[in-house]
């Protein structure tokens, strides 16, 4: 899964532990999940897209052989 | 004075690292595994002293027990504290433990079949899995940081 996490952090101003501090996670967290190492659960992508005003969908694209029909 | 000046830009910087969660989650740990370990090795002391001077009998050493246990629950506190990655990781770290403390009894198992002697076996797959565990558990660490 793709994402623009750091993109939007960015444009806040924020740090990963600002970004962990409003989503009560660990730095090490943020960094997976900006690095794409890890996919959050849907609680969680929640918790993103509103900590940043957004849609779970503007933060987040599968990638392309995840978009192929099975 | 600009050693403590740099010193304590370091651990600014350090502390920055961390979010509010990561810091209570460690402080309440170190608390938590510190108090197990202190009574842990005060019984030692005693038992020590005691066995030495009063002659108690060992079986008293397996009151050693309760603060292990302790430790063992505040592992599992911190678990449970912890957020959804920082689980998983921990999970797969304890994995790699259990793989290498398994494979090790095995191996010491079909040693003892051979008719080969092992001393401290219990100790020794003990410690396999702890290193193994500590280990992945590093190797986790230095791929986050």
């Amino acid at each position: 899964m793709k994402n623009h996490l750091k993109e939007f952090r960015a444009k806040k101003g924020w740090s990963q532990a600002d970004l962990a501090d409003e989503l009560g996670v660990s730095r090490q967290t943020v960094n997976a999940l900006e690095k794409g190492r890890y996919d959050p659960s849907l609680p969680l992508a929640f918790k993103l897209a509103a900590a940043f005003a957004v849609q779970i969908e503007d933060l987040f694209m599968p990638d392309a052989e995840e978009q192929e029909p099975g | 004075m600009e050693s403590s000046l740099y010193k304590n830009g370091m651990k600014e910087k350090a502390e920055a690292n961390y979010s509010a969660s990561d810091r209570l989650q460690k402080r309440l740990y170190r608390r938590e595994f510190g108090f197990a370990m202190g009574v842990y090795l005060i019984l030692w002391a005693a038992l020590s002293f005691l066995t030495e001077r009063e002659g108690v009998s060992d079986t008293w050493w397996m009151v050693l027990f309760l603060p292990l246990i302790a430790a063992a629950i505040t592992g599992l506190r911190s678990y449970l504290r912890a957020d959804e990655y920082q689980r998983m990781r921990q999970l797969q770290a304890i994995a790699v433990g259990f793989v290498a403390a398994m494979l090790a009894s095995l191996f010491l198992g079909l040693m003892g079949a051979a008719g080969v002697a092992t001393v401290w076996s219990g100790w020794v797959v003990y410690s396999v899995g702890m290193l193994s565990w500590c280990a992945a558990a590093l190797v986790q660490q230095a791929r986050d940081a």
